[in-house]
């Protein structure tokens, strides 16, 4: 896996380069202390333990607070970048991506609770007048005795949204590493405030 | 929403007068064709204003050719040459939707030449 960091979708707004309008998401990328690392004669992999926004320790329980004890400090969240060859230093920046970089974002998509197939799957529905007596209703959903059951995978209603969702090809217009600030052109899964995880595209560009 | 517009707050236009719904105004707009550019004016009544910061929107209507026509524009857009101020008008409405009816009240506002504001 690539460098990866952790942060916090801000909002969108919008910025003007060479006279062109571009969409952006602001997240917000907390500078991480490195907790740990694990090495591959130990652990059998290469990673290492970031934390990021310093908490105080009563407000941690004591199995997540114990993986703090050997630096001290403690941290609200915590994540792992693995098979990255971060230099000898103790903490890790947004500094690390760069403008034009191409980024996989994944966020938690928001939540739509249980909805109907028009919603979900953008099913075209029914008609709204001239008789019809269902307007927004999934339809028919199979056929007679051939096959006589429902086919497998048969777009009905249901939970929508709330899932973790990475989307590809996204594209860094600026970072500003004193400000804990990147700026991703288009939109970025999730809600305002939700945890999203920014990653380089092994890809390339 | 306080960093957002501390992120926007340099391409913000501060060289534009402040308009508000009722001026009569002229914009002149930018327009590049190829490697010419030239100001496109269009003149007419502020008939609304939407949003803040760098997403404000100004909506102006003017009678052409007998027909009503409606430009929205992107307040601080690079777009927008300048914008002259040549007449307001005191209104009791945010929006000005009312002229979208009334010819003779339409023209009665962009006619208005009292500046009566600083």
């Amino acid at each position: 896996m690539s460098l990866r960091m952790m942060g916090f979708k801000i909002g969108m707004t919008h910025i003007w380069k060479d006279m062109q309008m571009i969409p952006v998401t602001v997240l917000h990328i907390p500078d991480g202390v490195i907790v740990d690392r694990k090495t591959q004669e130990k652990h059998g992999y290469n990673s290492i333990k970031v934390g990021i926004i310093p908490i105080k320790e009563e407000k941690l329980t004591k199995p997540v607070a114990g993986q703090f004890k050997k630096i001290g400090k403690f941290f609200k969240h915590i994540y792992e970048i693995k098979d990255v060859d971060i230099p000898e230093t103790e903490s890790v920046n947004i500094a690390l991506f760069s403008e034009g970089e191409n980024v996989l974002v994944t966020g938690t998509s928001r939540g739509h609770g249980f909805s109907g197939v028009m919603k979900r799957y953008n099913f075209s529905g029914q008609p709204n007048s001239h008789g019809a007596m269902s307007h927004r209703r999934t339809g028919s959903i199979g056929c007679r005795l051939t096959p006589g059951r429902v086919l497998k995978g048969k777009k009905m209603p249901g939970r929508m949204g709330g899932k973790t969702t990475t989307e590809l090809g996204k594209e860094i217009v600026q970072v500003i590493p004193e400000k804990n600030l990147v700026l991703i052109k288009g939109g970025v899964p999730g809600a305002k405030q939700s945890m999203v995880f920014i990653r380089k595209s092994e890809r390339g560009k | 929403m306080m960093i957002l517009n501390e992120l926007t707050k340099d391409y913000l236009r501060t060289d534009l007068p402040k308009i508000s719904v009722g001026d009569a105004v002229k914009v002149y707009q930018r327009i590049v064709e190829g490697s010419k550019e030239r100001l496109q004016v269009f003149e007419g009544v502020v008939i609304g204003q939407k949003g803040t910061g760098i997403q404000e929107t100004f909506c102006v209507r003017k009678i052409s050719n007998g027909e009503g026509v409606e430009k929205v524009y992107l307040l601080h857009s690079p777009f927008i040459g300048k914008i002259e101020i040549t007449g307001h008008s005191r209104v009791r409405r945010a929006k000005l939707f009312y002229l979208r009816h009334s010819r003779k009240k339409m023209n009665k506002i962009s006619r208005r030449k009292s500046l009566k504001k600083s």
